[in-house]
């Protein structure tokens, strides 16, 4: 939770270049189509995982279903998620996330 | 994506996703250095799961901010989730007498105390302004949180890419090294076969040396004017440094070097040592090992001797 970190927490690390960021702003907006094409199901699984922290056992309570259907959503998620945005990785991927690496 | 499948590529998206148990997370770590399939599963996974990151937004919030939201936290009633935890919002009337779950009407006789339930009742203290402002706070912080989230993934990637090359070259190192012990075990029991098959033949001596703690280490076996040298459990010698001497001991007599030999890891004998000397003469045998790589006239660090069995 961010209110219980530390101060330097809360400055984002520097921005990158103009260019950098109209890229990044084009990789964004695809990758949040890719993620609104999942099933719901699978995106509301990877999101709680990724964005939400939780583990793979703490979605299966809040989402009530079984483990290994969470596991399995978790999977096919990303599986789709790849294969959509296959071209973007493919083309500049390296290249944007060179940064962040 | 990887031409094999292996059962535990789903676990290994789930590794990627930092999303399994402790245990979980322990197995799958074990579990990639020795299998290509899960480790493709999980690399791309990873690659992918970088961009959820990076579809964010980075911001830089004003320092005010922080302030601000701590501010706006503590003005907040807090929504509890069981009713049987206590009353921790500022709502004095309420905090007296916990309320039984089961007493929906009570909240009216008590004008405008919130129900027992602790949940925002129709008169809570939240205003629609404050519900707002929180609401617009928690946006920001989530915005913040995944910005952040998506550089500690990055990051945690990156020592997790360090943990499984360690892991993979430990076990390496370990394999190794077993599997040496092992091929110097199976030498070893080669080399007693060999050795009692000797044994069985008609018109042959021999000899077990032992160190000075008693115990058998190595065996000569003589015959036909040669001998052969079982260095069963001799220690591997330094090639390039020294060299085992075999020694023929005559009755009253002094030691006689009968010619050199080396012992490695990997080949327990039999040894040919000084099989042109005559060697029916004598009633011991010893071993010594010897700087350089010739024999010298008396032996200086004897490492095992015994008497020529009857």
């Amino acid at each position: 939770v961010p209110a219980a970190e530390d101060g330097e927490e809360w400055s984002a690390p520097p921005g990158p270049g103009a260019d950098q960021a109209a890229l990044g702003a084009v990789v964004a907006g695809q990758v949040r189509d890719a993620l609104g094409k999942l099933p719901d199901e699978q995106r509301q699984a990877l999101t709680l995982a990724y964005y939400g922290g939780y583990t793979q056992r703490e979605v299966a309570t809040i989402t009530g279903v079984p483990l290994g259907t969470v596991k399995s959503r978790m999977f096919t998620g990303v599986q789709r998620l790849r294969n959509v945005l296959a071209p973007l990785i493919g083309d500049f991927g390296s290249d944007f996330l060179g940064g962040a690496r | 994506m990887s031409d094999s499948t292996c059962p535990r590529n789903e676990e290994a998206v789930g590794w990627a996703l930092h999303s399994l148990e402790p245990d979980e997370e322990m197995a799958v770590a074990m579990h990639l250095p020795e299998c290509e399939s899960c480790r493709t599963v999980a690399g791309d996974a990873g690659e992918v799961l970088s961009y959820l990151g990076a579809a964010v937004e980075q911001l830089d919030p004003p320092p005010s901010l922080r302030d601000r939201l701590m501010a706006t936290v503590a003005e907040t009633p807090q929504q509890l989730l069981a009713p049987s935890t206590g009353d921790a919002a500022p709502a004095p009337t309420a905090t007296e007498t916990p309320e039984p779950a089961d007493a929906p009407r009570r909240d009216a006789d008590r004008g405008s105390t919130r129900p027992p339930d602790n949940r925002p009742g129709r008169s809570s203290r939240w205003s629609r302004r404050g519900r707002r402002l929180v609401a617009a706070a928690l946006a920001v912080v989530a915005v913040l949180t995944i910005g952040v989230l998506g550089v500690r993934n990055a990051q945690l990637s990156a020592e997790r890419d360090a943990q499984i090359a360690q892991i993979t070259a430990e076990r390496d190192a370990q394999i190794a090294q077993l599997a040496e012990e092992r091929d110097a075990q199976i030498a070893q029991a080669q080399s007693l076969e060999n050795l009692l098959d000797e044994f069985d033949r008609p018109g042959v001596q021999h000899a077990l040396l032992a160190r000075q703690d008693g115990s058998t280490i190595a065996a000569v076996v003589s015959s036909d004017g040669r001998q052969q040298v079982f260095p069963i459990a001799v220690p591997p010698n330094s090639v390039d440094r020294d060299t085992y001497v075999l020694w023929g001991i005559a009755k009253g007599a002094n030691p006689a070097p009968l010619g050199t030999f080396d012992v490695t890891a990997y080949d327990r004998g039999p040894l040919e040592v000084g099989w042109a000397a005559d060697t029916t003469g004598y009633a011991a045998f010893a071993i010594s090992l010897e700087p350089g790589r010739t024999a010298p006239a008396v032996p200086t660090a004897v490492v095992a001797s015994g008497p020529v069995a009857a």
